[in-house]
């Protein structure tokens, strides 16, 4: 049976001479995508267990991406591509694909130091710049930011690293600041009295801080008041709502006048000017 | 340091009371509504396991099994620590010391289950308007249950279906100053529930050694008091388990300006 199928099959030993080189270079690059995707599972298993989940994200993907690169190396080996060749060649690929790729280079390292920094975690709410919002994710290049208005924002890392970054999830509690204007004519300490008390009526607002009623500033037409209350920090938006909308109804419920903003305006002749 | 000595009752001397808590109402009792501590319960159990349950005004649809027949209710101290604001304060001379008795609310916690089916916990009532506080400094207090309790050296006799827990509070001033204690702050399940069938519910004894302005140390006594019977768990499991005195040392006007100490 060997015998005819030996005959029936055969092959120049030239060609199989040829051809072993490159099986074993197929096989290396098999072997080596089966490792990167094995490496890159264990990665993230073990960073998503003991470490944030961007860690993992970020990890999977350089486990798998540095493994392929290395088994495509040993792969050119085997075909005789000379490693100390392909190393220069690398190099100079290197400094070429540096300059072109200076700015995703950048957002990788960026990257990277945004893990080691954790300003943020994914889930956090954080304003960038000008963007407020849920952090979706943080890949390689970019991170994204989920807005409140449900817009998905794209901020390349290097520009996160260089942004001040506000997070509104580090901590448990906030503190509502709720500004009242009110008239000259008001008696103050019994307004600030009136407004604390108002204050411990919501249920959000907790007893401890306590909240505070101080005098911010002395106006050319109004004293202005600022209301101070501590919240757990997912009773804030409604919480500060809820208080400036009570805080003006019982102001003029107890005839507090709220001034307007005021500007004095007036003609004058120009043969005679103001005194 | 004092060790803590837990009193197990004997078997026999827990025969002895009648225990008011665990409240086991039949379900389909809850249609006519049941009046309980904090509001009425009412309810009606739909086919295919489902209870309607009305729980002082608020309506919760709940999935449970098909083979339980009752609801049960237990005070339990609630999920969260409690930060209890004294009124009178107490203020202990040096080497001194005071005791005085407190009233805790408690909350309703409700389960659903029967006698051939474990019961689950499925509802908690909180004390009608309980407020919380943060207990430590803004960035790493710890949110806590607002009590505002009266504290007198005996209180009055309670009804005993109440859902308050007498707690009695010794504090013991080993430092050099004089010291004002405002507030105490009980972390979760650091209080032992006890039963009695005429006096209500109690919850042993706090220890508080004041040792500087910054500095606290609390401890939790376990022990029995006479005539009482444990507060069980929902599936009758003992809940005072005894816990390792706690330490407090916050520094807040240091770090926030403000006086947020014991």
């Amino acid at each position: 049976m060997h015998t005819t199928l030996t005959s029936q099959i055969s092959l120049p030993d030239g060609l199989i001479t040829t051809m072993t080189p490159y099986a074993k270079a197929l096989l290396t690059i098999i072997a080596g995508i089966v490792l990167a995707r094995a490496l890159s599972r264990g990665v993230t298993r073990l960073l998503g267990a003991h470490g944030p989940s961007q860690a993992a994200l970020i990890g999977e993907k350089l486990a798998f991406w540095i493994t392929l690169t290395l088994s495509l190396i040993f792969a050119l080996n085997q075909i005789g591509v000379e490693l100390s060749s392909v190393l220069a060649a690398a190099g100079i690929a290197t400094v070429a694909i540096s300059f072109a790729a200076q700015t995703s280079i950048s957002n990788v390292i960026s990257g990277i130091f945004l893990i080691i920094d954790r300003p943020f975690v994914i889930g956090d709410t954080v304003k960038v710049d000008q963007t407020l919002g849920t952090v979706a994710g943080l890949g390689l290049l970019s991170s994204k930011i989920r807005t409140f208005e449900n817009l998905m924002v794209r901020v390349p890392n290097e520009a996160l690293l260089k942004s001040t970054i506000t997070n509104y999830s580090a901590l448990a509690i906030r503190r509502v600041d709720v500004l009242v204007r009110v008239g000259y004519d008001t008696p103050i300490e019994e307004i600030q009295n009136t407004i604390s008390a108002l204050m411990l009526e919501h249920p959000a607002v907790l007893d401890e801080p306590e909240p505070r009623v101080l005098t911010d500033a002395l106006g050319e037409a109004s004293v202005s008041l600022i209301a101070r209350a501590w919240v757990v920090r997912e009773d804030y938006v409604q919480a500060r709502s809820d208080l400036s909308t009570e805080l003006v109804k019982r102001l003029i419920e107890s005839g507090v006048t709220l001034p307007p903003p005021l500007r004095f305006s007036g003609l004058y002749d120009r043969a005679e000017p103001p005194a | 340091m004092t060790s803590v000595v837990e009193h197990e009752p004997k078997p026999s001397e827990l025969d002895e009371v009648k225990p008011i808590w665990p409240r086991d109402l039949p379900l389909t009792a809850l249609a006519d509504g049941i009046e309980a501590p904090y509001g009425m319960l009412g309810g009606e159990l739909e086919p295919g396991g489902q209870l309607m349950l009305d729980a002082c005004g608020e309506e919760i649809l709940i999935g449970v099994q098909e083979s339980a027949t009752t609801l049960r209710l237990i005070p339990t101290t609630g999920p969260t620590p409690l930060l209890v604001f004294t009124q009178p304060r107490l203020r202990c001379a040096p080497g001194r010391s005071l005791n005085v008795e407190i009233d805790v609310s408690l909350h309703l916690t409700l389960g659903v289950g029967g006698p051939h089916v474990n019961y689950t916990t499925v509802h908690e009532i909180a004390p009608p308007g309980a407020r919380r506080s943060l207990y430590g400094p803004v960035d790493a207090g710890i949110i806590c249950r607002s009590v505002y309790t009266r504290a007198a050296t005996s209180l009055d006799i309670r009804d005993p279906g109440e859902l308050t827990a007498r707690l009695k509070l010794s504090v013991v001033n080993s430092s050099a100053v004089t010291l004002e204690v405002s507030k105490v702050m009980l972390p979760v399940d650091s209080l032992s529930l006890w039963q009695h069938p005429s006096s209500g519910i109690f919850a042993g004894t706090t220890h508080m050694k004041l040792l500087s302005v910054r500095e606290a140390e609390l401890r939790f006594s376990h022990e029995r008091p006479d005539g009482c019977v444990p507060v069980l768990g929902m599936n009758g499991e003992r809940t005072d388990n005894s816990r390792p005195p706690l330490l407090f040392t916050y520094a807040y006007k240091n770090k926030t300006g403000l006086e947020y100490g014991f």
